[in-house]
């Protein structure tokens, strides 16, 4: 006590310890020792070595698996807009006019995570099957061919990540629109703004940062997914977490393994700083956050 | 389609393989992760000579008994745990993780190339994988002055492997073949691997992601000998899956829960294994079982104790349990493989008079001559077999 009577300046660092001691040991000290496996060449039978000269495994990685790059971009992107489609009407309603019920509403999007990802995703396969609740009444009526299938396809995957992650899109977006001051809305409209007008220029606006955040923590996980690829799609749809996820356990191939993982993450780096620049500025960044 | 009400769903056992991929996904999860294991104090190695409290044992899904009603098997929901127990007082914390030999091998790895105990003291890695296991140092040496079950009951095919020419190391827990499972209610019933490619099956074939099974029975639908594969009969099988993966014949190519599109009847077709057929057959007669004309696959499935096991003696006395025929045919019973003890197939006439002669779990000799074990070759080979085949698993060469 003495100690921090006498260097009142130790308070915030002795405040951060114990974060910084989870960041150091479950973070960086990880990420540092996969930086490293990614210089390294040979097999588990004989052995890894390291060596700088195995900068070559970035390039050779990223040229045997560009295509699953662009295409868990693509679906990162797709499943990230559609869930932005589903969540900001969702949330305008359960902020502006769910009334009493918006506790429950409020419950009702985050129920879902009281049952395992796995269940839920596993669930669509049900729902989605070829003879489902979706495409057997299709089918019997002749209105589309008895052999299209929506399982196993490009169209499920993509559907399962949605679903999987709207509720990070939802929440942030209605924390941001439920902190709206009404008075501002009904000023626009006593300056004879329409309600279009008012929801364009004072509603939207407000409502940057929840957006920003929500379609972040949409976006970076839905790239990073291999669960929904692995349980709802084809060989014709595996995203680059398959991959990662393959060549560590399956393979074995740590190096290509640790550089794939690592070119993912300046992917999303690059992406997230280029998105941040275009939508707003570093006041916008840290009020999402 | 003929539908059951929910709850005649519910109480039959073999439903349980309705949660295939659920209880697959799961230890796909689990198999992600470090090992489920419960561990006790009680020091390694061989000076423990009274039977532990707990056995940890690492096995693949629906590969031991459970009782009706029930999904997973443990010390209290498994007949011949609850027999162990009974006899030892051993509380075998038994986990279906091992999905797939390569990623349970990825799980165990660490420790025993530290040297230290995997929280296992039983898997059941699959012949190649348990000799590769061998060949790094990595399994314990079975003391058999006490486990005179197994010396007895061992069938003479299991003697003298090449994986284990002595019988030092693994002892067989069941044998499976991989043909074709057809749902002969949804397509005309065909014994040709070349079938699987008939138009009519176009988005509704199901393959195995286990490089041995398919790439095995595409190579004898090709006219190749998978027990001597070579990079050229491997590469011809490897050009007929990528292209009835690219011109989408191929649904899916599925680790365990490859069952689940079976059931669900997203597929029609698949590359199988017997016991998984035989085990839906029991709500899905219409799914059957074929050992292609072309020939089978064969594998054996081997109990192993991991280096510096926590419990190996307690191991070794769960192996000899299990070479009783009675066990065995308890076992087998639910299982429905390809049975490693002697006597089991009379035994097991008392539990189901059918199962006896059942072709799947005791199959004559004119079959198993039909049956080809993929063959050893080089390092070398087998990197770029399992490079190659990793490429269609990936959908890289697409």
């Amino acid at each position: 006590m003495g100690l921090i009577r006498r260097h009142p300046a130790l308070v915030p660092l002795l405040l951060l310890l114990p974060g910084i001691t989870w960041l150091g040991s479950f973070y960086l000290a990880p990420n540092l020792q996969m930086f490293a496996s990614s210089f390294w060449s040979g097999s588990l039978e004989n052995g890894f070595a390291f060596s700088l000269g195995n900068w070559v495994n970035y390039p050779n990685a990223l040229g045997t698996y560009q295509e699953q790059y662009l295409r868990s971009i693509q679906y990162g992107f797709a499943a990230t807009l559609i869930c932005f489609a589903i969540a900001f009407p969702l949330a305008y309603f359960i902020a502006f006019r769910s009334g009493r019920a918006r506790s429950i509403l409020l419950f009702l999007v985050v129920a879902p995570f009281f049952t395992s990802y796995l269940l839920r995703t596993i669930g669509w396969r049900t729902i989605l099957g070829d003879e489902s609740i979706v495409l057997g009444p299709l089918k019997s009526v002749g209105l589309i061919d008895p052999s299209a299938r929506i399982l196993d396809t490009p169209v499920s995957v993509v559907a399962g990540i949605a679903y999987n992650f709207v509720p990070f899109m939802i929440l942030p977006i209605y924390v941001s629109l439920e902190k709206i001051d009404r008075r501002l809305l009904e000023a626009a409209q006593d300056l004879y703004a329409s309600s279009w007008g008012a929801f364009r220029r004072v509603t939207l606006p407000l409502a940057a940062p929840g957006i920003f955040a929500g379609s972040l923590l949409t976006f970076i996980p839905a790239i990073g997914d291999f669960v929904n690829a692995e349980l709802l799609g084809n060989p014709g749809t595996t995203m680059i977490g398959n991959v990662i996820q393959r060549q560590f356990l399956v393979v074995r191939d740590y190096p290509t393994a640790a550089a794939l993982s690592f070119m993912l993450m300046l992917l999303i780096l690059i992406g997230v700083t280029i998105y941040g620049r275009l939508l707003g500025t570093e006041e916008l960044t840290s009020k999402a956050i | 389609m003929e539908r059951e009400s929910a709850l005649e769903k519910l109480v039959d056992r073999r439903t349980v393989l309705k949660a295939g991929a659920v209880a697959g996904a799961a230890a796909f999860i689990a198999a992600c992760g470090t090992p489920g294991a419960s561990s006790s104090a009680s020091p390694s190695g061989n000076a423990e000579q009274s039977p532990s409290d707990v056995l940890n044992f690492a096995n693949w899904t629906y590969y031991i008994d459970v009782d009706e009603g029930v999904d997973t098997a443990t010390a209290e929901t498994s007949e011949s745990l609850r027999r162990f127990k009974a006899e030892y007082g051993t509380s075998v914390n038994y986990q279906e993780v091992l999905l797939d030999n390569d990623e349970f091998f990825g799980t165990i790895k660490a420790p025993l190339e530290a040297g230290q105990d995997t929280g296992w003291d039983i898997v059941v890695p699959t012949t190649w994988m348990a000799k590769k296991i061998i060949d790094l140092g990595w399994a314990e040496k079975l003391d058999k002055s006490h486990m005179p079950n197994f010396v007895a009951n061992l069938a003479d095919e299991f003697k003298g492997r090449a994986a284990d020419p002595t019988n030092d190391y693994l002892a067989p827990w069941q044998s499976l073949m991989t043909g074709l499972g057809v749902n002969t209610a949804k397509t005309a019933r065909f014994t040709s691997v070349n079938g699987l490619w008939a138009s009519g099956l176009k988005g509704k074939v199901v393959l195995l992601t286990e490089l041995r099974d398919t790439v095995g029975l595409v190579m004898l639908g090709n006219g190749a000998d998978p027990s001597a594969p070579t990079r050229a009969t491997f590469d011809a099988a490897i050009d007929t899956l990528q292209e009835a993966i690219t011109s989408e014949q191929v649904r899916k190519l599925a680790g365990n829960g490859y069952t689940e599109l079976l059931i669900s009847e997203a597929a029609f077709a698949a590359i199988a294994w017997s016991g998984d057929v035989g085990i839906i057959q029991a709500d899905k007669p219409e799914l059957e079982f074929i050992v292609p004309d072309e020939g089978g696959m064969y594998a054996t499935d081997n109990m192993l104790i991991p280096k510096g096991a926590q419990h190996k003696y307690t191991a070794e006395l769960w192996i000899d349990f299990y070479y009783q025929p009675e066990i065995a045919a308890v076992v087998e019973a639910y299982v429905q493989y390809i049975c490693p003890v002697k006597g089991a197939d009379v035994e097991i006439t008392k539990i189901d008079a059918a199962l006896g002669s059942n072709p799947l779990i005791f199959p004559d000799a004119a079959t198993k001559s039909r049956l080809k074990v993929w063959g050893d070759v080089s390092a070398e080979d087998q990197a770029y077999f399992d490079e190659e085949f990793s490429a269609i698993v990936e959908g890289v060469g697409a």
